[in-house]
């Protein structure tokens, strides 16, 4: 029982510990496990993968039901993004009234990180 | 030399030449040399990125990738910028900025290691699988920034480099010996408690939430498709590690990491004994056991008597008895200071930001000037009370606001260094009792930088995640860059250089480039060799899947940068004899460190 008793409450503890990336797991930034910054590192994968000409990069913000990013071109066309809260992970980016993506967050970033041997 | 006259360009060169112990004729053929481009091994040239073939289950090798030219980013600037600034541009600083190099000692009893059997998919940092290797990155990473010693956009030298906090893992007087020792450049062998050995949760079998390279079939990692390192561990804590150190100054801040318990509250007496002590624990329950002994030892003597029969017999399950060892003791709050200043004069300054008068009055805090025209503002944004992110306490705001005024009114570009960004500057936990005043968080200490404009960038880690934003000012009259590197620990394992550019049309650039350590992409099985041990590390970062390490290169807009901004001030009272003296001074440093390595 005494184990028990100790291990809730180190439990307790650790969970309001740690460091790195699980510090900018805000509760109300969690995009499926991930802090908001992967929807924006993913959206700028995007559109430098595209060759938009940025004049602002998107920054992004929790709605009630959707994650948006707005940002602008250098032509002043909006850029936007939609993503939604829950699952899947996917978004979609447009850039004046073009879609330029419509798909998995994951995806981005793995296309990004890897290289074929 | 353009802007400089020839007398005094001849006084300077033997000046310089007396002053590093280097012959005349060397520095007067090395400084009358123009500033010239030449190709330093960056990530400009080279990336390196996870194959997209898997090896073994889940397991990928990394691959060199094609190299990422800059990215203009006009955020701040509100237009696009003139493309006849390549050819007028001028360098005003080239430094390297260095941050979460979390140096672990993996074998130390206090760190917990065994949480990760609780939370494995939260805890993610408590037991990585590269843990042993923290040191033998740190060197490969002093390495590729000597490489990278003339700047890759104008040819200028190197002139200061920045360590942004959690350079030690866990407030380890080992571990700020090991960063410190490697960045001022000497001979480390990365080992604990019991010589030539490795004692810890990656050869204790019951630890089956830590990574077992001599036989990994019985753990998360086996199953993931990690591989089997026969010798591994022992090779990285018995082979010294050799760091030449870096060819120019360097200047740290406080992180979490620290001055805190693993980066995240004050240790009490209990656990700074566990930390010199022979017990470690081997699995969750054996941790929260002794934590909770740990706990009740502060009441009662009865019960410290009874934790140290049931500690010393091994009656407490999940505890493994290991080698004890002083020098593992945790830092006292202003130790860390101390331990700075216990250092060669090259590369300097001793202190390496903190000075004595930082000890004796508690300051954790500091401001330089790097050269006339550029003052630098070294912050300790950590909270003491609990948590992992961070705050400004009211006493360095104010400071900080009065200093940046001043910095308006005198004409000199401001740059922000602290541990903490703006996504993790939000702890609100602020002592019941004592002084400390109000804490300051990311709104607000957003909004004080962005009332000046000489201040051009805060730079800062904690996140392990290449991120730049643009704080733009918002009447769109400017603003200033957050420019965040991902750490030495965690994959990418990058770092980056800075350097400012006026480019003489009213407009300045900051530009950021993205450096990984210079140990080779691709890790070959059996290279145990300091290179291939930190080639290693890097592989086994990428594939900590816990960590989704895909994420942490951050995108395009966060790497290989041009970061224009409105010139805050006529950047053309600063003369180009000033600057050309300055760079000449950093030209002989770095000469003088070459001679001697």
């Amino acid at each position: 029982m005494r184990r028990r008793i100790a291990v809730a409450v180190f439990a307790g503890a650790i969970l309001v510990s740690g460091c790195s990336q699980i510090d900018s797991l805000d509760p109300g930034q969690v995009f499926n496990h991930f802090p908001i910054a992967t929807l924006t590192i993913a959206v700028g994968d995007v559109l430098v993968a595209e060759s938009v000409p940025i004049l602002v990069a998107p920054t992004c913000t929790q709605g009630p039901t959707s994650f948006t990013c707005n940002g602008t071109t250098i032509a002043d066309e909006a850029i936007t993004v939609s993503a939604s809260i829950t699952e899947p992970q996917v978004m979609t980016i447009q850039v004046g009234a073009q879609v330029i993506y419509d798909g998995s967050v994951q995806d981005v970033l793995d296309a990004a990180s890897q290289v074929a041997p | 030399m353009s802007g400089i006259s020839r007398r005094r360009f001849i006084a300077g060169a033997t000046a310089l030449a007396a002053g590093w112990g280097l012959s005349r004729e060397l520095v007067g053929v090395a400084l009358s040399a123009p500033l010239r481009v030449v190709e330093v091994p960056t990530t400009l040239s080279q990336t390196i990125k996870m194959s997209s073939q898997t090896v073994r289950g889940s397991y990928r090798t990394l691959l060199a990738g094609p190299g990422e030219a800059y990215i203009p980013r006009f955020d701040c600037l509100g237009r696009a910028a003139s493309a006849g600034r390549q050819s007028t541009r001028r360098s005003l600083l080239y430094l390297a900025h260095l941050s979460d190099i979390h140096i672990i000692d993996a074998q130390a009893p206090a760190r917990m290691d065994a949480a990760q059997e609780l939370a494995p998919d939260l805890l993610v940092d408590a037991c990585r699988p590269q843990d042993v290797l923290t040191v033998h990155v740190l060197a490969s990473m002093v390495e590729s920034v000597t490489n990278a010693q003339t700047s890759p956009v104008t040819g200028a030298p190197l002139a200061a480099a920045f360590s942004t906090g959690d350079s030690a893992d866990n407030m380890s007087n080992l571990e700020t010996r090991w960063y410190i020792d490697a960045l001022d450049g000497s001979t480390i062998t990365a080992n604990s408690g019991a010589v030539g050995s490795y004692e810890g949760p990656q050869v204790w079998p019951e630890a089956t939430y830590a990574y077992h390279p001599e036989d990994p079939s019985g753990d998360l990692y086996g199953a993931y498709g990690f591989p089997t390192l026969p010798g591994m561990l022992l090779a990285a804590v018995s082979a010294p590690v050799r760091s030449a150190g870096l060819p120019v100054p360097w200047f740290a801040v406080y992180g979490n990491h620290d001055s805190t318990y693993m980066g995240t509250f004050a240790p009490d007496a209990s656990l700074r004994a566990w930390a010199v002590g022979g017990r470690k624990a081997a699995t969750s329950d054996g941790l929260a056991v002794a934590w909770a002994n740990g706990l009740a030892s502060n009441a009662s003597a009865l019960q410290r008597m009874v934790n140290s029969v049931t500690q010393n017999f091994g009656l407490l399950p999940g505890i493994r008895r290991v080698t004890p060892d002083p020098a593992r003791r945790l830092l006292q709050r202003t130790e860390f200071m101390e331990q700075h200043l216990d250092t060669p004069v090259n590369p300097g300054p001793v202190g390496h930001g903190f000075t004595q008068a930082n000890v004796d009055s508690g300051e954790t805090w500091w401001a330089l000037d790097l050269n006339p025209f550029i003052r630098v503002f070294g912050l300790d944004t950590c909270n003491l009370v609990s948590g992992a992110d961070g705050a400004v306490s009211k006493t360095q705001f104010d400071w900080l606001q009065g200093q940046l005024a001043k910095c308006q009114s005198e004409g000199k570009l401001a740059m922000v260094l602290s541990h903490h960004n703006s996504t993790t500057l939000e702890n609100p936990a602020e002592p019941v009792f004592g002084a400390g005043g109000p804490l300051i968080h990311a709104e607000k200490f957003v909004a004080m930088l962005q009332q000046y404009p000489a201040c051009i960038a805060w730079i800062n880690g904690h996140t392990h995640i290449n991120t730049i934003f643009a704080h733009r000012r918002p009447d769109g009259s400017g603003g200033f860059w957050e420019i965040t590197t991902a750490s030495c620990v965690d994959f990418p394992q990058q770092q980056q250089l800075i350097e400012l550019v006026d480019n003489r049309d009213g407009t300045m650039s900051i530009f950021v480039t993205a450096l990984d350590h210079a140990a080779d992409p691709t890790w070959t099985t059996g290279n145990y060799s300091q290179s291939g041990l930190a080639s290693l590390s890097r592989e086994l970062a990428a594939n900590h899947w816990l960590e989704n390490p895909a994420m942490s290169m951050g995108s395009p807009l966060d790497r290989n940068t041009e970061l224009l901004l409105p010139a805050p001030f006529d950047l053309s009272t600063i003369p180009d004899e000033l600057l050309e003296a300055e760079q000449m001074k950093a030209t002989a440093r770095l000469l003088a460190n070459a001679s001697q390595a």
